[in-house]
């Protein structure tokens, strides 16, 4: 019996010693591969040092090539349109017939006018000639009168006689140049027979009336684009850009209906947008290339370099909450069994940024993550990678 | 007489399993709720650890811990973080091995030899020597703190482990013990052993020793429990975090972290129970002849 009672505590002791040894053996494994397994479940993010410099403003945009001059015909009458010798999108060169107006019943009217124009000029002449006349009588009295051999009554009358015939003149003076005028265009649209020809090489862009149709001196006859001045693209752009640019500045402009031609072109000007009045501007860029009538449609790129910054991160680096902007700096801490990483949640504020960095008003020290596998949270800790 | 000595048993049996079962309720309660997840027992104790809970709640039926032995679901996550997630804890348990372990081996050998000196060796002041060893033993360990905290600062080992292996190598208790359980050894055996010419150094190391080895068994098995289990030692001595053993982990663990407490309190234990488990008998023998209990 004591025989078995030592045999059976020999056998616990056995037992217990195994236990204690797989215990040891746990723990020694655990404690060898516990950084290995951890790092499995970590998330794993590439970090990046805030460094310094100007942000790369780029700026996109597509707009439309215009024309930068248009000329207008207007018919100075109500004429019936005799012929429409050009269509609309048709290259005229200087001089070319566009429209001719039925002008059979100006040609009476010339005439008459003429004849007005003739009756005036003697008009004058006879006004001139007494105002002459108002004038010696005048001289005379006053003359009388400093001698103290007339009356101030008559001296007066005879002045007031000398201001009526000065504005009768003056009155017919005026007519005359009116109807100078009238006859100068009549005789013009009469001399051209009515027809109205282009002033400048160019397009037509606008024709508003059929041969059979009337005229209305409201709306042009047609309008032209003149190709000798140029063109320019008006290019719609955020006004936040508009500090970035200036009239000057060159351009790379892609012209897509061209077959995405690229030229360089130079803003002209910098207008607000009619159609976004205070969120947009437009960019006028005058540009020139073979090929171009007006219309197309074209792309620019712009980049620009800003002022200098002390803090700049990657956009993907900076996170935004209700609470506003902040980074995850690294935090490296010495662990029991070796260096971990802790994230530190730093709240910021973003003075400016462009398509990849983003410029901080505060100083960051460290490291910040711009990159991980899994969401993050502060105090996460979390296994670093090289950046790719 | 039978019938009475029957009853008499019973009673006594059902007392003790009253006893047992009181006193390993708690153990129960923290092995079996290591399996938990960090909801069940956030559900079960918030009532008690959460003041949020309690200040806005006026049901009082939700004011008391609810103990459940038996988890919703057994989960290995609490042990997953305790080992793998925080690896803090492996760390502070190898600090409380290369604390604890010196302490055992050190006093050990110190201990035996001492007490084999007082127990059994006659020379002058040597009942002096031990009264002096009492009194130390009987002083509270909070007022030698203060010479032992200025002596680890003049010998340079503040915030080292040594300032807490070599007070617990010359610890008095395991002294005391032995010389307890060694004076119960017959001076006849070491008359023999004279007359067989052997020197003080073979009778005490085969004769003394093999003789004391339940005595020496319990003491190394007290000794590992009390100082795995020290928590003052080295939250003075130690500042520096990555030194500090295992009984200060649970400390540490804070509100947010309950579901940890369980089953690193279950990691905590196991290796003074496997160690009461293999020399229980030694430890039992060993109080019982010594009259000393841990």
């Amino acid at each position: 019996m004591p025989n078995q009672a030592i045999a059976d505590d020999a056998q616990r002791k056995k037992v217990i010693g195994k236990l204690s040894l797989l215990f040891l053996m746990t723990m020694i494994g655990l404690t060898f591969f516990s950084n290995t397994i951890n790092n499995f479940a970590l998330p794993r993010v590439q970090t990046v040092r805030p460094t310094n410099g100007a942000l790369i403003k780029e700026i996109f945009g597509v707009g439309t090539i215009e024309v930068k001059s248009n000329r207008a015909e207007y018919a100075d009458a109500n004429l019936r349109v005799k012929e429409v010798m050009v269509e609309q999108g048709d290259r005229v060169s200087k001089g070319q017939p566009i429209i001719t107006l039925d002008v059979d019943g100006l040609k009476s009217d010339y005439q008459d006018e003429q004849v007005r124009y003739r009756q005036l000029q003697l008009s004058l002449a006879g006004a001139q000639a007494e105002q002459t006349q108002k004038q010696r009588d005048y001289d005379n009295l006053k003359y009388l009168f400093d001698h103290e051999a007339e009356t101030a009554v008559n001296l007066q009358n005879a002045a007031k006689n000398l201001a009526d015939a000065q504005r009768n003149c003056e009155d017919i003076q005026l007519n005359l140049e009116i109807q100078a005028r009238k006859v100068d265009t009549l005789a013009k649209q009469v001399a051209n027979n009515g027809v109205y020809t282009a002033p400048v090489d160019g397009m037509i862009t606008e024709l508003n009336f059929a041969a059979g149709s009337m005229t209305n001196s409201s709306l042009p006859l047609f309008k032209l684009a003149d190709l000798g001045q140029g063109f320019r693209l008006i290019v719609p752009i955020d006004k936040d850009w508009v500090d970035y640019v200036k009239p000057g500045d060159t351009v790379n402009v892609n012209i897509l209906s061209l077959g995405d031609q690229k030229t360089e072109g130079k803003i002209d000007k910098i207008v607000e947008n009619s159609q976004h009045n205070g969120d947009k501007k437009d960019l006028w860029i005058d540009v020139s290339l073979e090929g171009l009538t007006g219309g197309e449609k074209g792309e620019i790129y712009l980049s620009k370099k800003t002022k200098s910054y002390a803090t700049l991160v990657p956009n993907s680096a900076v996170y935004d909450d209700n609470s506003g902007s902040y980074v995850f700096v690294l935090e490296s801490r010495k662990g029991p069994l070796g260096t971990e990483n802790y994230l530190q949640k730093v709240e910021v504020n973003v003075e400016d940024s462009d398509n990849v960095k983003s410029a901080l008003t505060d100083m960051v020290m460290g490291e910040v993550v711009m990159q991980s596998s899994k969401p993050l949270e502060d105090g996460n800790r979390v296994l670093k990678e090289a950046a790719n | 007489m039978n019938r009475n000595h029957r009853i008499k048993n019973i009673l006594h049996v059902t007392v003790l399993l009253v006893l047992a079962v009181l006193f390993m309720f708690p153990l129960a309660v923290t092995v079996t709720n290591s399996f938990m997840s960090e909801q069940e027992i956030a559900d079960n104790y918030d009532p008690v650890t959460d003041k949020n809970v309690s200040s806005y709640n006026d049901d009082s039926a939700n004011h008391f811990a609810r103990f459940q032995l038996i988890p919703d679901v057994v989960v290995l996550k609490q042990y997953y973080n305790v080992l793998i997630k925080k690896t803090q804890f492996l760390f502070m348990f190898w600090n409380s091995v290369l604390i604890t372990f010196p302490i055992v081996i050190g006093q050990t050998i110190v201990a035996t030899l001492a007490a084999y000196a007082f127990a059994k060796l006659k020379f002058r002041g040597r009942d002096f020597l031990f009264f002096l060893y009492i009194i130390v033993m009987l002083m509270p360990f909070q007022v030698t703190l203060v010479p032992n905290y200025l002596m680890a600062g003049q010998l340079g080992l503040l915030n080292s482990h040594w300032s807490i292996i070599l007070p617990g190598i010359f610890s008095t208790f395991g002294v005391f013990l032995l010389k307890q359980y060694m004076e119960q050894i017959p001076d006849a055996y070491l008359e023999a052993a004279r007359v067989d010419g052997a020197n003080q150094l073979q009778i005490f190391l085969k004769i003394i020793l093999p003789m004391s080895r339940s005595g020496i068994a319990a003491m190394a098995i007290l000794v590992f429990i009390d100082n795995w289990n020290m928590v003052e030692q080295p939250l003075i001595f130690l500042q520096d975090a990555a030194k500090q053993p295992l009984s200060l982990y649970l400390s540490r663990i804070i509100d947010g972290e309950k579901g940890v407490a369980f089953a690193a309190s279950t990691l905590y234990m196991m290796p003074m129970l496997l160690n009461f488990l293999y020399a229980e008998k030694y430890l039992l023998e060993g109080i019982r002849l010594s009259g000393i209990k841990g």
